[in-house]
């Protein structure tokens, strides 16, 4: 029996007057890989931010390992295993490929082992590696891709929630980082993905929700919806 | 050469800015309230203009935190919101203080009243401003070392590069804006010190000094904290030829015009991005 990791019920949520989710409900279940699809701008990232406690929920439950965490500040909910890798990566750009990742590792359950994970992250990532001294501004797209990942990894979490990290990359890296997220997972890690582009998430993730105006108009394996049509319709459609 | 301590309360300013975005227009009150404490302290108990930062900084970190902490930053969301407190505040605090003190100007002896060094036949410097400058880049090499090789520094230089990201990597977003926010009034108390010796007190004098902070502030780029420096002692400087060369009221007006003439061209200021 798997246990249950996170677990969204009835989430509703959104900015101002603005409600973008509808009662959302979403389980990811340990060392499984869950891909949040849908269109742009449809609440993806909303969903992530509420998680992270970026955004509070108007209604409904967020619940982790079995405790409530709807109302926690981010700054306890990253204590507690959950990282977000954010769209768009936001690193710290004017400090130091090692600083970000040092930084990673800020919280006390992390901070013991920062080494050994540093070393883990650049040998995950050689490339960080080489570049441990440049200004995360300074580099490639990819690049910085990675380091938001290995950012990420150095808080040994848990859970770890990608926000569309394939935009703008090219496919080569794209493949590396997704070679790193399987890695990742055959070690134990949980992953939930909001990814926009359907094959790669479908490749990749055992269970696929697609978010369409705010509810999730389907979800399952991500086997069965690999050739569902309406699955199609609601990604391309309106 | 007193454009050091002007550089000061730019830095405190800028302190504040770079981690929370808000500009805080009492600051010169603060200090000004700062210095009246010392002016308490020393006719109470005859403490030492200097001695009593030991006594003032304190006080007034812990009013800052109280301030921030339940007056400001439950709406720091809201930019004008935030303005309006910090204009009320400049407000209250001179108030409070000519209720108290009257509206006559005072003054705090200090063992360094008068002293003067003299170099050569020419310079003829007040010691108690080669003690601010000293004190000054002292503390600034202090702030840089600690921001650039302290795991709090980086924690601080995260926060202001991007919150956000800041948060989700477990950062206690407010608990390290308030730790700044110390910082910020432990170097407005020093400055108050610094800026005491030989100079009268008024109440109303808070808006000058908050001015005279905000001017290197602006010019240093708002978050160039060695920008911040370079910019008080240019103001300091502009002053003082200002004075000596004009008379009176006009003597302030140098500063105003190349803060402004500096403005229009770069306004970004002297060092500033974006």
């Amino acid at each position: 029996m798997q246990s249950l990791m996170l677990d969204i019920r009835g989430l509703s949520a959104g900015y101002g007057e603005l409600e973008v989710l509808k009662e959302v409900s979403i389980s990811v279940f340990k060392g499984e890989m869950v891909a949040l699809l849908g269109a742009n701008n449809v609440g993806k990232t909303t969903v992530v931010n509420c998680v992270s406690g970026i955004v509070k929920p108007c209604a409904g439950q967020l619940f982790f390992e079995g405790s409530d965490i709807s109302r926690l500040p981010p700054h306890e909910i990253a204590a507690r295993g959950i990282r977000q890798v954010p769209e768009g990566r936001q690193l710290f750009p004017r400090m130091t490929v090692w600083e970000n990742l040092w930084l990673g590792g800020f919280t006390r359950a992390a901070r013991n082992s920062r080494r050994e994970r540093a070393a883990f992250v650049m040998e995950l990532f050689p490339q960080l590696k080489e570049r441990q001294k440049q200004l995360a501004e300074t580099l490639s797209g990819g690049e910085q891709q990675m380091l938001a990942i290995g950012r990420a990894l150095m808080g040994g979490p848990k859970l770890l929630m990608l926000d569309e990290p394939s935009l703008g990359l090219s496919p080569r890296f794209v493949l590396t980082i997704f070679e790193a997220l399987s890695l990742l997972q055959s070690q134990g890690l949980t992953i939930l993905l909001v990814e926009q582009n359907l094959k790669l998430a479908l490749n990749h993730a055992q269970r696929c929700y697609v978010l369409e105006r705010g509810e999730i108009a389907i979800s399952g394996d991500s086997q069965d919806m690999r050739s569902d049509q309406a699955v199609r319709r609601a990604y391309l459609g309106a | 050469m007193v454009g050091s301590s002007y550089g000061l309360i730019g830095l405190s300013l800028g302190l504040v800015y770079s981690v929370s975005g808000i500009t805080n227009f009492s600051q010169g009150d603060f200090l000004v309230l700062c210095m009246f404490g010392a002016y308490s302290l020393f006719s109470l108990f005859g403490l030492d203009g200097y001695l009593s930062v030991f006594i003032t900084a304190p006080v007034l970190i812990v009013l800052t935190i109280l301030i921030y902490k339940y007056l400001i930053q439950p709406i720091s969301g809201q930019q004008l919101m935030v303005i309006q407190l910090t204009l009320g505040l400049m407000f209250i605090v001179q108030n409070v203080l000519l209720m108290i003190y009257g509206g006559n100007y005072q003054r705090v002896p200090s063992i360094l009243d008068t002293d003067v060094v003299v170099i050569g036949d020419i310079l003829v410097i007040q010691t108690s401003l080669i003690v601010a400058f000293f004190v000054t880049w002292a503390i600034a090499s202090i702030l840089f070392l600690v921001l650039n090789y302290t795991d709090f520094g980086r924690t601080v230089r995260a926060v202001h590069q991007n919150a956000r990201a800041a948060a989700l990597q477990g950062i206690n977003v407010r608990f390290t804006q308030l730790v700044v926010f110390s910082m910020s009034a432990a170097l407005l108390g020093i400055a108050a010190a610094l800026l005491l010796p030989s100079k009268p007190l008024h109440p109303a004098d808070g808006l000058h000094y908050t001015v005279v902070g905000l001017m290197p502030f602006v010019l240093g780029g708002m978050s160039n904290f060695l920008g911040i420096l370079i910019g008080g002692l240019l103001i300091g400087t502009a002053e003082s030829i200002g004075s000596f060369y004009l008379n009176g009221a006009m003597g302030f007006a140098l500063p105003y015009i190349i803060f402004i003439g500096i403005l229009v061209f770069r306004p970004q200021g002297l060092f500033g991005s974006r």
